[in-house]
């Protein structure tokens, strides 16, 4: 396989794993902070170090789960390619 | 001109704030000898695609994080509460999306076709002069009008910072407050400066020392914050905040946060009726979770970038660092102004709604005021919104003046043009473009974070689909990118401007059969929103279901299809 095609095989699968993170953060952030945090009786809600339960379950935990899996994508998961050689007969 | 006497204390903020801006000047210059030979535009413009993880991080962190992110964010939480976490919260993964969605594969486009600029990538794939004018046109409108934006901004703290006596004074005609003129034309010539000197290597440089005195800034504030929250029922630090929240309106720390009426900001509303919903309804938080994660991948500022890092490590590192710089950064400004709620139950409340000049967003130089325990550090910590705020005009400017300079002298009217020339031209260009929108900032433009969101929609919606499919896509054709790019810009230009007949209270009979027609808005500058959701929604809909519809009906070009998509079994 040559190099410049194997860079875009790598980076299409990279972009549909990056698409599927968003679509599971987004359903993570906006279902959860619906689900406990609207409408929300204020007597009822509980507070962890300050912050209301509804934003630390429906903001805080996927923000740290996120933060985890970019550390991963971006230490094991992102391969590393040859961005070839620039293409100086252009307009320069 | 009388009157100039400052405080004590402001003699200590400007020498700190001085002491910054030496810096950012120094840095310009020694970028400036580092420039090598060879081709000058790409050295100018791109830094010649050697940007590594540090630099790379910092300058698309800098570049990202702006003068709304400072001034108009911060507004938004003292106002609104707890909500803005949600409102906020996609940032947890704008790294993965906007720089590890198109780097790699952008970078490499851009090296088989030498671009500089992110139209130079569309012109050369497609072999198409007037997608790159498209392209260019579409850059230089949005990029304008969100500069006079973000210089108002860095005038605005300027004067905070001094705390001038307010003075008006007379010039071409206008009358101008005398503190916003003269932060103004310091914010001016400081980044004009070093922007149209150094180029790219001074702007991202100078990125580098901005990202670290704002991050500093954030967390040291942040820290300074929750001990000044006066306890309550033997709570203290953000626990007293929340609970304090509480009391003043319950709807501070629950969604959908406060309705337009239940603030004084329901002056700006349109009509008396009672509001229907809070700040953030459902289809509000969607849209706002795609705005930084979506309309991010599409923001020119961060393409350029990806097309400068040097190679793929480089990328992976400065994902990470972005990831860290984030966290802290948004984490560390809701803690800020939970807290500044807290301390200011409503002193600063009643003049969110009245948008007039450097009132609505006066909140973050009032908490740094309040908090400092030194004026040397409140100086410090007013850098901090300045840096913000000179790094993303640096980067704009930037990619002004290399439109003007690059997409259309260059490649349009004179592509023989020496390095000479080209050098010139491109440093009075910057120059010229600066001082254009700093006239333009003389008489400012209200509703900030409208403009702001405004154009920074526009080029999402413009450039995140057409730009994906480009690269990923084969198929795609110039007739398809060039209805994408138009149709998602074009959408977000009527929604906002319905939005501004409809809060004008005009047009009520004639287009009332509009869903939401007529409801009580938060500004008068509101979009209109179908459906319930943002305009940058419905624009990145159809630009992407444009492009790829048109692409399907028009014939791609054999030749370069070949050129940029090498078969994957040879």
């Amino acid at each position: 396989m040559s190099e410049p095609g194997r860079l875009l095989k790598n980076s299409r699968l990279e972009a549909i794993v990056v698409l599927t993170l968003w679509l599971i953060t987004m359903i993570w952030t906006v279902g959860v902070s619906y689900w406990l945090g609207y409408g929300r009786d204020p007597s009822s809600l509980r507070f962890f170090l300050g912050i209301p339960d509804w934003v630390f379950f429906g903001v805080i935990l996927p923000w740290a789960f996120s933060t985890i899996a970019t550390i991963i994508f971006a230490t094991r998961g992102m391969k590393d390619d040859d961005l070839g050689r620039e293409q100086e007969s252009g307009h320069e | 001109m009388n009157n100039f006497n400052l405080t004590p204390d402001s003699v200590d903020v400007i020498f700190a704030f001085s002491l910054y801006l030496v810096g950012v000047l120094a840095l310009g210059v020694i970028s400036h000898r580092f420039m090598q030979r060879g081709s000058f535009v790409k050295e100018y413009f791109l830094g010649n695609r050697g940007l590594g993880p540090w630099v790379l991080a910092l300058t698309i962190a800098a570049t990202a994080v702006s003068g709304g992110t400072f001034m108009g964010f911060p507004s938004l939480i003292y106002t609104n509460g707890w909500v803005m976490a949600l409102w906020i919260a996609s940032y947890m993964i704008v790294p993965l999306t906007t720089m590890a969605l198109l780097g790699k594969r952008l970078n490499q486009v851009a090296r088989i076709s030498g671009a500089v600029t992110l139209p130079d990538v569309f012109r050369d794939r497609f072999q198409s002069p007037a997608l790159g004018l498209t392209a260019t046109i579409i850059i230089l409108i949005c990029l304008t009008v969100n500069l006079v934006a973000q210089f108002k901004a860095g005038g605005t703290v300027m004067m905070v910072a001094m705390q001038l006596p307010p003075v008006n004074v007379s010039l071409f005609g206008l009358q101008v407050e005398r503190g916003y003129l003269i932060g103004l034309v310091v914010f001016a010539a400081t980044v004009i400066g070093y922007t149209a000197y150094g180029g790219f290597w001074a702007v991202t440089w100078t990125d580098v020392l901005e990202g670290m005195v704002m991050l500093i800034g954030v967390v040291l504030l942040a820290i300074l914050a929750i001990g000044k929250v006066p306890e309550i029922d033997g709570k203290t630090g953000l626990d007293a905040a929340s609970e304090r929240l509480r009391r003043i309106n319950p709807e501070l720390v629950t969604a959908p946060g406060p309705s337009p009426k239940t603030h004084e900001s329901a002056k700006a509303a349109t009509t008396a009726e009672p509001a229907s919903s809070g700040f953030l309804p459902l289809g509000s938080a969607f849209s706002f979770f795609v705005m930084w994660s979506i309309i991010g991948v599409g923001q020119p500022g961060g393409m350029v970038r990806l097309m400068a890092f040097k190679d793929t490590p480089s990328l992976r590192r400065s994902i990470l660092l972005v990831a860290g710089y984030y966290v802290l950064t948004y984490i560390g400004l809701l803690i800020i102004f939970i807290c500044a709620r807290a301390i200011f139950p409503k002193e600063y409340l009643g003049k969110m709604g009245d948008e007039s000049r450097g009132e609505p967003d006066s909140i973050m130089p009032v908490m740094i005021r309040y908090c400092a325990p030194h004026p040397l550090i409140a100086g410090f910590l007013l850098a901090a919104p300045y840096a913000a705020i000179m790094s993303t005009v640096a980067a704009f400017l930037l990619l002004i003046s290399s439109s003007i300079v690059r997409d259309i002298y260059q490649r349009m009217i004179r592509p023989n043009a020496s390095n000479k020339t080209l050098k010139y031209a491109s440093i009075g260009v910057t120059v010229i473009v600066g001082i254009v929108v700093l006239i333009g900032a003389m008489n400012p433009p209200t509703f900030l974070q409208y403009i702001i969101v405004f154009s920074t929609s526009g080029l999402g919606c413009a450039f995140a689909f057409p730009m994906a499919l480009t690269i990923f896509w084969k198929r795609t054709t110039r007739s398809g990118a060039i209805a994408g790019m138009l149709g998602g810009v074009l959408t977000v230009f009527a929604l906002y401007g319905l939005g501004w007949i409809d809060g004008a209270g005009r047009m009520r009979e004639s287009l009332g059969w509009l869903p939401g027609w007529g409801q009580p808005k938060f500004s008068a500058m509101a979009p209109y929103n179908l459906a319930g959701l943002d305009p940058l929604v419905w624009g990145l809909a159809l630009s992407c279901g444009l492009t790829v519809g048109v692409s399907l009906l028009t014939k791609p070009d054999e030749t370069q299809m070949r050129k940029y998509f090498p078969p994957e079994g040879g």
